[in-house]
């Protein structure tokens, strides 16, 4: 089964203060974990090191237990700002990676389709993407990723910048592809109610070298998946006695 | 901005370009263009006063008709040998043949500067030498190397040319997203296929901008470059008629120069808006 792990990783930008202390995180297929913690306590540095931008101070990144020389289209990534490319059509942007694979154009359409379809985009494949909405851009780059077929979907914030609605909506379809696909998921976020909600494991971490401070398993995408309503869940004592232990966690170290 | 850098790096700041980047002005623009109108109008008016009451001698000042009736006779009967149509596409071809081979040479240059910092020791110096070199100080020198043959007047008006073309290349190649690159890395790119699907588009409407603010230059570089043994050539004429004293050829050519740089930069434009419709938008 794939398998992407971070084993005991730190990393300093060029001489400065650390910005990760040995940090382990394993994520295999099915998984969905969900990076939680402050501004600045060094999320998108461990994203970019499982995406393989950035390389380790010390430590390893391995996939099937083989270091990461680099990025791999095993691990695709979700940006927060959507990174589409503006110059090329909506459908051209979810199949560029069978565009550098030299697929034809008539492959790329066929997949684009689908892809587009599974994001709830079906038809606008021919949209110049500078042309869509916020959330209509970022249910792209989502289904630019999921064309490549990845083992490991890599998201920082994706839905950061969107609104509260968009964000629901776009939530359940990045569970409903995960459900399908199964991919190993890592997903970075701000929200807490996010976090609970898609996760099945969620890594909260600390600022002052970034580490993680906390581990904690939960199930509420899994019942959601199961047909229980957002509402009944978050509105559940479970949910919400988990959403003010984890701020708790997040916040307690700022106090002290 | 790119645009911004390349203009200041020429030292023409271009207050309608600036204003047209910014959203909010875009109110303001009829009352731009109908100021604009006005003031052409008053010029003109000016003009013709001061002809007609013979303010300035007419040796020296013609009237507009007079300028209008030359520019009649030099487009059906022609001066020094040859038709207005003929000096124009003289004079537009030296320009374009010195833009491609000038944009040839100066986009690959603007990467290297852009893409990597031994590209940017070798260039830069080279680029900032010359850019503030003015035509007229190396056209000696293209004469003694190069003789007084069609090449040296492409040259002349390609090397000041290279500069704005470099400049804007390089600011475009080095303001591509880093997000956007990562994309395609972890969606498989090769080093090649980055330059070719990613920093290449990105880079685009800079090297645009960079082509049609060289283009400019080239053109107001005209006059020098036909000042080299010319028979032909917009600034030729001028010339010509200006040692026979034929003003009103001279004014009438003024304006046809001001007239195709002015079209110029409008098809430029054109062009950009149809290549390149995303710039500024995402
Ligand atoms: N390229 C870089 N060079 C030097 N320092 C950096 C660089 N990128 C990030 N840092 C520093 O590393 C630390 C962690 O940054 P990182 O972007 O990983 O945080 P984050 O948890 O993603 O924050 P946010 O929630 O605001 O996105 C910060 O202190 C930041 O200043
Ligand atoms: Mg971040």
């Amino acid at each position: 089964m794939p398998h992407l792990a971070l084993e005991s990783v730190s990393l300093r930008y060029d001489g400065g203060a650390p910005v990760l202390s040995n940090v382990s995180l394993d994520i295999a297929s099915g998984e969905f974990v969900v990076v939680v913690g402050r501004s600045g306590c060094g999320k998108t540095s461990l994203l970019n090191l499982a995406a393989g931008f950035l390389h380790p101070t010390s430590g390893r990144v391995l996939v099937d237990d083989r270091p990461v020389a680099g990025p791999g289209a095993e691990r695709a990534v979700v940006f927060q700002n959507d990174a589409l490319f503006p110059w090329l059509s909506t459908a051209e942007n979810v199949a560029f990676a069978a565009r550098l694979a030299g697929a034809s154009a008539a492959e790329r359409r066929l997949q684009a389709d689908r892809a587009l379809e599974i994001v709830g985009l079906a038809g606008l494949g021919d949209r110049p993407v500078w042309q869509l909405s916020g959330g209509q851009r970022q249910r792209v780059g989502l289904a630019r990723a999921l064309a490549a077929e990845p083992d490991f979907l890599l998201m920082d914030e994706p839905l950061g910048a969107l609104d509260a609605m968009t964000r629901e909506t776009l939530q359940d379809l990045l569970l409903q592809t995960w459900g399908r696909n199964r991919a190993g998921t890592l997903l970075i976020t701000h929200g807490v109610e996010e976090a609970l909600y898609l996760a099945t494991q969620i890594i909260v971490m600390a600022p002052g070298p970034g580490r993680i401070i906390r581990r904690l398993d939960v199930d509420f995408g899994r019942r959601r998946l199961a047909g229980e309503s957002a509402r009944s869940i978050k509105a559940s004592p479970a949910f919400v006695e988990a959403r003010e232990d984890l701020l708790d966690s997040i916040f307690e170290r700022e106090a002290a | 901005m790119s645009l911004d850098l390349a203009d200041t790096a020429l030292g023409r700041p271009r207050a309608a370009e600036q204003s047209e980047t910014e959203p909010s002005t875009t109110r303001k623009r009829p009352v731009v263009a109908i100021t604009a109108t006005l003031t052409i109008i008053a010029l003109l008016l000016a003009w013709t006063v001061a002809a007609h009451f013979k303010l300035v001698s007419a040796l020296f000042l013609p009237s507009p008709f007079e300028a209008g009736r030359a520019f009649l006779r030099v487009a059906s009967e022609g001066f020094v040998d040859a038709t207005l149509w003929q000096h124009l596409s003289a004079s537009l071809g030296r320009v374009f043949a010195a833009l491609v081979a000038t944009t040839l040479i100066a986009v690959p240059i603007g990467f290297s500067i852009g893409a990597s910092p031994i590209g940017r020791g070798i260039f830069d110096p080279i680029i900032e030498f010359l850019r503030p070199i003015p035509p007229l100080a190396y056209l000696p020198l293209v004469i003694i190397w190069f003789g007084i043959g069609e090449p040296s007047k492409v040259l002349i008006i390609g090397i000041s040319m290279l500069a704005p073309i470099v400049i804007s290349t390089a600011s475009g190649v080095k303001g591509v997203d880093t997000d956007r690159v990562n994309a395609a890395r972890s969606l498989g790119a090769t080093r090649a296929q980055l330059v070719r699907h990613v920093v290449l588009p990105s880079a685009l409407p800079s090297i645009l901008t960079g082509i049609r603010i060289a283009l400019g230059v080239g053109w107001s570089t005209l006059v020098a470059a036909e000042l080299v043994a010319a028979s032909r050539g917009l600034g030729f004429m001028i010339q010509s008629a200006a040692q026979f004293l034929v003003t009103d050829v001279v004014l009438m050519g003024i304006l046809v120069i001001a007239a195709v740089a002015v079209a110029l930069e409008a098809v430029l434009r054109w062009i950009e808006r149809r290549l390149v419709p995303w710039a500024g938008k995402a």
